[in-house]
């Protein structure tokens, strides 16, 4: 426009000149026969639409200066909007990473798809996940038109041999089919794939490993390991992140062709038939490849071009249909299967972790909403200290809607520097600690980050909204009424109404994190800490290629009877390296009146003869497992705890469990009692996730030895473990701690979730305290005068206390009211999704009321003490 | 005697400006004076007028505008119909013959 402008008054100045006039004189000839061209340019500016972008720049300057007048109040509200905006965007990106991210390291690719087998039980809505046969997987290649591609892998445990450390490290090894690498787009960052098809054992090394225990070294392609025994040369490297389909946690993983499985496996495997490597996909020879009853495998495909989801879910559901038929013992219940969009998150059917995305979801909201109520709180509390010179400016002839977008300007001046310096926190983050800063799984995700700060800063501005309608609602008039009177104004409805809804909010967050530390304290519980811990070894063995289930237990057997001619050993007993979990009932000749009699979910922890005696955990009734006597039967023990609650005072020894649901009928005994722990030394019977802990005598598949030691065991663990070297070769030691160390490093973790979970609650609690302290504080300086006036006229200083004590009460019983159905539903919705079983939930919903009126109790006594030491002459001086 | 030089009357700069502007593309500078011109300097239309008629009608969409080089190597914004114009320049000259007819209906009356 200028430029424009400019072109036209040089014209105008040569035609002048050219009429004889002097270049000065032309040129103010020009400029008068043009006009004021300022004026002008504001004027085409405000007939292109652009006087409101000036406005706007105007009202944001005019923000700015407000907030550096306002330094601790801004600081205070943008404190606010970072800390919420913050969560609320980490909590968004976790959601949006879980949901839309493939498994780490998979290219995003919307061809790929899992296959899951799936399987609901009769009496339950419940989906749970069912391994697939090798069979049925390979139906799927019997459709190019739908599926292109299928590849299966199923995963177990191994002991490697070979690495740059000490010992032996225990692996995930996954067993995978050819093609599995290239059908997902993962190209190792190192070597290549072509060596797993090439008929030498070759094995795929992941990237966690090849750090920690082969230090990153570049010479790894065709260095020899052995995985349980067998030998193995490097292929290559997996990517940095890369963990497999399933992107399981933080192991160390190796992937394997399936063809070396029987060999490395060996014993321990379900193979009655051993075949040699490699296995090819035409012509599947070994038990756990040719049964369709041997439902070990997952798998994941691609889409054939063209086809839809749709398409695959119906093929996926007629393959389930004829293989379910074909297996020789179908559970009971429902067999299908399904296709889904490979994501991080969708391993597993059924809901679980949809229930953990639905929480975080929601806790997010949550906070989000707390926050903005607590800045809208905030706002109304500083507008309400503008009313002055807003009532001018509207007598002044401003409009109602003019102010208002001067005040929501302010808002979105703050909410989008908060939203700025929460990018620029994960922006540091991220540059520091790579995309995964979040943890493992969790990807920050720029376009994720974007929207969740853009979501909070929008929401950070409707909330502004109110604030800025309630301060422009009264006229000059009324606000010189208000500063003349020596009554001030009633509080304000929204302020009220913002702090009570702050309470009610916080409720149903702090009750499902209190429900969440009470599981974590639960499972913390479950693992006490003892003495006798710091004198037991556990040594974790696995069974190396060539051996039989038999040749393991007696391996096992001449390497405990080994150990027991060493003067520091005390005594050995086996280990389980699994255990079962199933549905039992009181059986009904056992039933005690007034005892429940509902199915509940056992497991069972394996606890071989001389166990208890080993872990010093004394009998209190019965007697103990014994060799010969328990082996083949079904003698179970149980810890005092649930021997009282089933049969409460009656004698429990010789009352039966039976099975329910599932294969058995009710009549099938699952356990006879035959003694009974203390459970102060065995640990409470009830885990937190709702399933209950019976002792049986016999150890299935063994998974090596607990050893005690007479003097300190941590000693001990290296004599051992050469001892297993030379003695039992073919089981070598995958794992020797102490007992001691191991509940160390559970309780520990259960200690950081606890300490995280317990921080989000007292944030929680901090962000309610805050509106309510602030809105109380607020209301003693807007009634300085009245307190004056009132302290002046001799009113004590109690009654002045206890005024604005109860004025608070009041907003935090309302408050609280509203709260308590939240409360109820939220701790609902945990208890199912956690399958949380601990403090009752009326208790726990009455403990968060009695915390957060504890708090607002104290948030408001504050305020109320300081109104009370107003002094009379100060209060009726202030102007 | 009537006035050598009067003002526009409100309502018809658009129309004078789209009219010019049909016949030949100019820039704002060459229309202020070839209004003078073709009206032999009865109408009176300065820079303070035009500019904004042509920003009007520019974001309205009836004309368009580009940066030229001129003969004499300087740079113009020289302006143009769309469519859209021609359709509402139309419109406008048929109002326009309407008005002027009724006008002249009533001074006649009067005479």
């Amino acid at each position: 426009m200028r430029e424009e402008m400019d072109v036209h008054l040089a014209r105008s100045t040569e035609r002048f000149m050219a009429r004889g006039m002097s270049e000065p004189e032309a040129r103010l000839a020009a400029q008068r026969e043009f006009g004021n061209v300022e004026y002008l340019q504001e004027l085409s500016r405000d007939v292109r639409g652009g006087a409101w972008v000036a406005s706007v720049l105007s009202d944001a300057g005019f923000a700015l200066r407000h907030y550096l007048r306002t330094p601790l109040a801004t600081i205070t509200i943008l404190l606010l909007l970072v800390l919420g905006i913050g969560v609320n965007t980490g909590l968004f990106a976790v959601v949006h990473s879980q949901l839309t991210a493939p498994p780490p390291g998979v290219p995003d690719d919307d061809a790929l798809v899992r296959i899951r087998g799936t399987w609901r039980m009769a009496e339950r809505a419940h989906l749970f996940r069912r391994g697939l046969s090798y069979p049925e997987i390979f139906a799927y290649r019997e459709h190019p038109d739908v599926i292109a591609g299928v590849a299966a892998w199923t995963i177990s445990r191994a002991v490697l041999e070979g690495a740059f450390s000490e010992w032996p490290v225990p692996v995930t090894v996954h067993y995978i089919d050819n093609g599995y690498f290239e059908l997902l787009g993962v190209r190792p960052q190192i070597g290549g794939t072509a060596a797993l098809r090439s008929g030498i054992p070759a094995a795929i090394i992941g990237d966690g490993l090849w750090r920690r225990h082969f230090v990153g070294s570049q010479d790894l392609v065709g260095r020899l390991i052995r995985l349980n025994g067998v030998a193995v040369s490097v292929a290559g490297v997996g990517p940095a992140d890369f963990r497999g389909a399933e992107g399981l946690g933080t192991g160390l993983h190796v992937w394997l062709p399936l063809g070396a499985r029987p060999a490395v496996e060996g014993g321990s495997s379900n193979d009655t038939v051993r075949s040699s490597l490699p296995e090819t996909n035409a012509a599947p020879s070994s038990f756990a490849l040719s049964s369709p009853d041997s439902t070990l495998f997952t798998a994941v495909a691609r889409l054939a071009e063209g086809a839809s989801l749709e398409r695959a879910n119906a093929l996926a559901r007629s393959i389930s249909d004829r293989f379910a038929a074909a297996t020789t013992d179908p559970p009971r219940g429902e067999i299908s299967a399904d296709v889904v969009p490979l994501r991080n998150s969708n391993a597993y059917p059924g809901g679980e972790d949809w229930a953990e995305i639905g929480a975080v979801a929601l806790l997010a909201l949550f906070v989000l909403l707390i926050t903005c109520t607590n800045v809208g709180g905030l706002l109304v509390g500083l507008s309400v200290r503008r009313r002055r010179e807003i009532g001018m400016r509207l007598s002044l002839g401003a409009s109602r809607g003019r102010l208002i977008r001067q005040l929501v300007t302010e808002t979105v001046v703050l909410a989008v520097a908060a939203g700025g310096l929460v990018l620029g926190v994960i922006w540091v983050l991220s540059e520091n600690f790579g995309s995964r800063v979040a943890g493992p799984g969790v990807a920050i995700e720029w376009p994720a980050v974007g929207f969740g700060v853009a979501l909070a800063v929008v929401a950070g501005v409707v909330f502004g909204l109110a604030p800025a309608f309630h301060a422009t609602r009264a006229g000059l008039s009324r606000t010189v009424q208000d500063s003349g009177s020596l009554i001030s104004a009633s509080e304000s409805r929204l302020h009220k109404g913002l702090v009570v809804t702050q309470i009610a909010l916080a409720q149903p967050l702090l009750a499902a994190l209190a429900a969440l530390v009470l599981f974590i304290a639960a499972e913390w519980m479950a693992h006490p800490s003892r003495e006798v811990h710091e004198q037991v070894v556990s040594l974790e063995m696995v069974g190396t290629g060539g051996s039989s289930p038999d040749d393991l237990r007696s391996a096992l057997t001449r390497f405990a009877r080994r150990l027991e001619t060493l003067p520091e050993v005390v005594s050995v007993v086996p280990q389980a390296s699994s255990y079962r979990v199933y549905n039992v009932a009181v059986s009904p000749s056992d039933v005690v009146p007034g005892r429940p009699t509902a199915p509940f979910m056992v497991r069972e922890q394996e606890a071989p003869p001389g166990y208890f005696r080993l872990m010093e955990i004394p009998i209190t009734r019965g007697r103990r497992f014994e060799r010969g006597l328990d082996s083949a039967a079904t003698s179970i023990i149980v810890a005092s705890d649930l021997a009282r609650e089933l049969w409460g005072n009656a004698n429990p020894l010789g009352r039966r469990l039976v099975h329910v649901g599932e294969r058995g009928g009710n009549e099938e005994v699952a356990g006879v009692v035959v003694g009974v722990v203390d459970e102060a030394q065995a640990g409470p019977s009830r885990t937190a996730n709702g399933q209950t802990r019976i002792f049986v005598p016999h150890v299935r598949v063994p998974g090596g030895l607990l050893v005690r030691i007479r003097s300190a065991a941590a000693q001990a663990i290296p004599l051992l473990r050469s001892i297993a070297t030379t003695e039992v070769p073919e089981m070598p030691v995958s794992t020797a701690e102490t007992m001691a160390s191991i509940a160390t490093r559970q309780r520990a973790q259960m200690t950081q979730a606890g300490t995280a979970v317990s921080a989000g609650g007292l944030l929680v609690l901090f962000l309610a305290a805050l509106g309510l302290y602030a809105v109380l504080a607020f209301t003693v300086g807007q009634r300085k005068r009245e307190i004056g006036v009132r302290a002046a006229l001799g009113a004590g200083h109690g009654r002045i206390v206890s005024a604005f004590f109860l004025r608070g009460l009041k907003m935090t019983a309302v408050g609280l009211g509203i709260g308590l159905p939240l409360s109820i539903m939220s701790l609902h919705f945990i208890s199912e999704a956690f399958g949380y079983r601990g403090v009752p939930l009326p208790i726990l919903v009455g403990i968060v009321a009695v915390m957060v009126l504890a708090v607002s109790c104290l948030a408001t006594w504050i305020p109320a003490r300081r109104a009370a030491r107003v002094s009379p002459m100060s209060a009726l001086r202030v102007e | 005697m009537p006035p050598h030089n009067i003002p526009v009357l409100q309502g018809t700069l658009d129309l004078i400006v789209l009219q010019l502007l049909q016949a030949e593309p100019t820039n704002g500078y060459d229309l202020t004076l070839r209004i003078q011109a073709i009206t032999d300097d009865v109408l009176d239309v300065n820079a303070g007028s035009l500019y904004p008629a042509l920003y009007r009608l520019e974001s309205r969409g009836m004309v368009r505008s580009e940066w030229e080089e001129t003969d004499a190597r300087r740079r113009a914004k020289v302006y143009g119909l769309t469519a859209s114009g021609r359709k509402h320049l139309v419109e406008e000259r048929q109002k326009w013959s309407l008005y002027t007819k009724a006008l002249a209906a009533i001074l006649a009356e009067g005479s």
